[in-house]
């Protein structure tokens, strides 16, 4: 069996009351264990703390109760191991594409030719060559989250943290993202937990989904994607078996609706 | 003893202002009083505007049919402008004022001057040991600011007493710098009003009082109107002007007399009554003293001004002298 | 794009210049025609011949370097306090919460009524208007700065927080180039309020500046000396509005580009 790279024990995150709002429990006993080279998607109503997970993840933030482990090490703060992307891409506006790609790297301290030519290949295999020295708002809302794809794999970490990243795009980049995705993964060789509320991009991209309660969020359902073409999402939507999987996928989620 | 005095001024004085807002406000008391705007060139509670405050307090100029509103302007040229504009019937300057602002087409004359004397003085701090101006050489000297009359009449002295402007430093320091300057030393002399000069002698410094008329026509305060007002309403003119030199005569004739008036009109400086008598004495002595015939203008001082100001560059361009004020309202 | 610009440019520069000469020529012959007094709105070319005076007599050039130092210390030093402790405050919570009642306090304060005080405590040299200007500058850059550090993207901030990047780091390479932008719009509006402090703390006293001209020309009844000195601190503060959009432009070169003045 391949080794486990991103692990929660038993964890529950509660935030203490502010004089804002009263104190949640935003997610509870959840335990997950994200083998070496597979793409996990985490599906759930919205609120059921599926950010938090993935703060946790980050070493952004840590658990009340339980713990989180990447790597075999338990996670105490933010470390090299992980990488993150959201729906946002958070390319810095003052920096070129190329000098976005190598910020990672950057505060890691790689020399600046090194990280030049990681940034440059980065940006090939995202098919973003001939755009290094533009800025961000000089590309398409589909490029720009290509070039955080490329940001997030420069540093080369062992897990992958995505949050909803296509989210923001049309339906036709999307599917081109999402295979460009799944290809970058494969090829890498990389370890994802991939957070999404999209049934069919988690139905087409993933090993396996699992699916979330509403807060306090908890793990309720494990669902193997028993198909082949994880590397060819719009092959593998195109296949009639996705059908019971998003079946079933959409009465779990119904039934987690209809819970409180 | 100083106690009672002040209460029961200060009681006559809430007297006086109530009696003052009940006329101002009640059409019944005031018989179609034309209302008009007198501007100063200062603060309205500053002593220098005794006479004003006395005839108004004693009913001279109501007497006269008008009601007037005292009012403060940015200095001479800004009163002067103002009252060219029409934003005030009459207004009050210095005697270089009209000088200065007509050559700017500001078409105003002065129609009365208050006093023989000059309303600036030259201070020199008597532990300085400087008993004769000619030996302010390499001493610091005060003045308001650089586009005063008092710098000018500071110019004018000084050429007359064989001295340029670098033969002494002269520090430009605001009215309350001024006496600061004087109290702590820095500065052995100045020139300004008196109000300056009891200011520093409150802060303990004595000084020697010398008149700028020895050397320069300094003059007194004036009354200005506008050439307008002159040609088409001088029964107006007259109305400002006679007043204002009733209660300058009654000042002259009895200062003691004058001070109880004058509190009594400005109850606001009861407080400070040792300090007024001293101004108002000064300027029933120093500048309000000494005219032949009360009001009027002497020509040939304000000839000597005028060539001085061309000299210096303080004016560009002089205009005939009967351009500048009448005598006509005096008499 | 440029080409839409060009294509809209062209007649907007020559409406733009009409207005000017219609404005010249209302300011020249209206106030005449409506029977208002030279000495009251003195026509343009008066205003101009008295310009051509004050440089021949009225040292006006010496008046407008000493005016235009004065603004250039006190928009460096009023920019660089505003820019410094607004970063300060921006980047400890803990300050800011202990200080805003006082900066508040400070900023509704009306600096230009402080213009009096310091020339009373400092004396008629340039270090009066100085103050006042680098009062007035102070506020606009300060806020915002620290209303630009506020706004930062907390997911921005994550993100070099994931990278493992140091509170230094994150300072130099995230927050300080995420608020440019708004430092310089602060920039741009201290530019103006400079050319007030300075020409305030001037007004109160002292013998050199357009301050101390406008005192003299208004101390004499003389309007075209005060549009002509109005005219000059005009110039003055385009040239220094100007200045912060050329470094703006360059220092956000990254950005998309606008139209002049825009805003």
């Amino acid at each position: 069996m391949a080794a486990v790279r991103l692990e929660f024990r038993n964890v529950t995150r509660r935030f203490a009351p502010t004089r804002r709002s009263e104190g949640v429990t935003a997610i509870e006993g959840v335990s997950i264990a994200v083998r070496d080279r597979e793409v996990v998607s985490l599906i759930g109503p919205s609120g059921c703390g599926k950010s938090t997970l993935l703060n946790l993840s980050a070493g952004l933030d840590g658990p009340s109760v339980g713990e989180v482990f990447v790597d075999g090490a338990k996670v105490t703060g933010p470390n090299s191991h992980v990488a993150f992307m959201l729906q946002k891409d958070l390319l810095l506006p003052w920096r070129t594409i190329r000098e976005n790609v190598e910020f990672g790297l950057e505060i890691r301290k790689v020399p600046a030719t090194q990280r030049r030519e990681i940034a440059l290949g980065q940006l090939k295999i995202c098919h973003l060559d001939g755009f290094e020295n533009h800025y961000p708002h000089q590309l398409s809302g589909g490029m720009r989250q290509r070039a955080a794809l490329a940001r997030t794999m420069a540093t080369d970490p062992s897990v992958v943290l995505m949050d909803e990243p296509f989210s923001a795009l049309d339906a036709q980049t999307k599917l081109v993202l999402q295979k460009d995705m799944a290809q970058t993964l494969s090829r890498l060789g990389k370890t994802c937990l991939f957070i999404t509320h999209d049934l069919a991009e988690a139905v087409a991209l993933s090993d396996r989904v699992l699916v979330m309660s509403k807060r306090p969020g908890r793990i309720i359902e494990e669902i193997a994607i028993d198909l082949p073409d994880r590397d060819d999402p719009i092959a593998r939507r195109s296949s009639e078996k996705v059908t019971p999987y998003l079946r079933r996928l959409t009465e779990l989620l119904d039934v987690a609706h209809a819970d409180v | 003893m100083t106690n009672t005095i002040n209460r029961k001024t200060f009681l006559r004085g809430v007297g006086a202002a109530g009696a003052a807002f009940a006329l101002g406000r009640g059409p019944a008391l005031a018989q179609a009083r034309q209302q008009i705007t007198y501007m100063f060139a200062g603060p309205t509670v500053l002593p220098a505007f005794a006479p004003h405050m006395i005839a108004k307090h004693k009913g001279y100029f109501a007497a006269e049919g008008i009601e007037p509103r005292f009012v403060t302007g940015q200095g001479g040229a800004d009163v002067a402008t103002q009252v060219g504009a029409g934003n005030a019937e009459a207004g009050g300057g210095i005697g270089d004022t009209t000088m200065v602002v007509r050559p700017n087409g500001v078409p105003v004359r002065a129609v009365a001057l208050l006093g023989g004397g000059g309303l600036h003085q030259l201070f020199i701090r008597e532990d300085s040991g400087i008993t004769d101006p000619r030996n302010l050489r390499g001493k610091t000297i005060g003045v308001q600011s650089f586009q005063d009359t008092s710098y000018y009449a500071l110019l004018g002295t000084l050429a007359r007493l064989g001295l340029t402007r670098n033969d002494v430093t002269i520090q430009a320091a605001g009215p309350a710098g001024i006496v600061q300057l004087l109290v702590n030393g820095t500065a052995q002399a100045m020139v300004g009003v008196f109000d300056f000069a009891l200011a520093a002698e409150a802060g303990g410094v004595r000084l020697r009082r010398f008149s700028l008329r020895d050397y320069f026509p300094s003059m007194a305060q004036t009354v200005i109107v506008s050439d307008t007002s002159i040609a088409q309403r001088p029964q107006l003119v007259r109305a400002i002007v006679r007043p204002l030199l009733k209660a300058l005569g009654e000042i002259i004739a009895d200062p003691t007399k004058a001070i109880d008036d004058y509190l009594a009109a400005v109850p606001e400086n009861a407080g400070r009554r040792e300090q007024m008598a001293a101004a108002i004495r000064a300027y029933a002595q120093y500048v309000y003293a000494g005219q032949a015939q009360l009001g009027a203008f002497n020509p040939d001082e304000l000839r000597t001004l005028q060539e001085f100001y061309l000299r210096e560059g303080i004016i560009r361009r002089a205009v005939p002298l009967d351009e500048l004020y009448t005598n006509a309202f005096v008499s | 794009m440029s080409r839409t610009a060009t294509a809209l440019g062209q007649p907007a520069v020559l409406v733009s210049m009409l207005i000017g000469v219609i404005f010249v020529a209302a300011w020249e012959w209206l106030p005449g025609m409506l029977g208002v007094a030279r000495f009251i709105i003195p026509p343009a070319s008066a205003v101009a011949e008295e310009i051509v005076f004050m440089f021949a007599r009225e040292n006006l050039l010496y008046h407008t370097a000493v005016t235009s130092l004065s603004v250039a210390i006190g928009f460096v030093l009023g920019a660089a306090l505003g820019a410094a402790i607004g970063y300060a405050l921006a980047v400890s919570p803990t300050a800011e919460f202990a200080l805003s009642p006082y900066i508040l306090a400070l900023q509704i304060a009306p600096k230009v009524a402080f213009a009096p005080l310091f020339v009373m405590w400092f004396g008629f040299n340039l270090m009066p208007k100085i103050l006042v200007a680098t009062l007035i500058v102070f506020f606009p850059v300060m806020v915002n700065v620290l209303g630009a550090v506020r706004q930062i993207d907390r997911d921005q901030i994550n993100l070099g927080r994931a990278f493992n990047a140091t509170r230094l780091e994150l300072f130099w390479k995230i927050e300080v180039p995420a608020s440019m932008p708004a430092l310089f719009a602060g920039l741009r509006i201290a530019a103006t309020l400079a050319v007030i402090g300075v020409i305030v703390g001037e007004l109160v006293g002292g013998s050199v500046g357009l301050g101390y001209l406008l005192a003299f020309g208004q101390g004499q009844a003389n309007t075209p000396m005060v549009f002509g000195v109005i005219i000059m601190l005009t110039l003055i503060g385009l040239v220094a509005y100007l200045a912060v959009v050329v470094a703006e432009a360059r220092v956000l070169h990254y950005m998309p580009k606008r139209d002049f003045g825009a805003r």
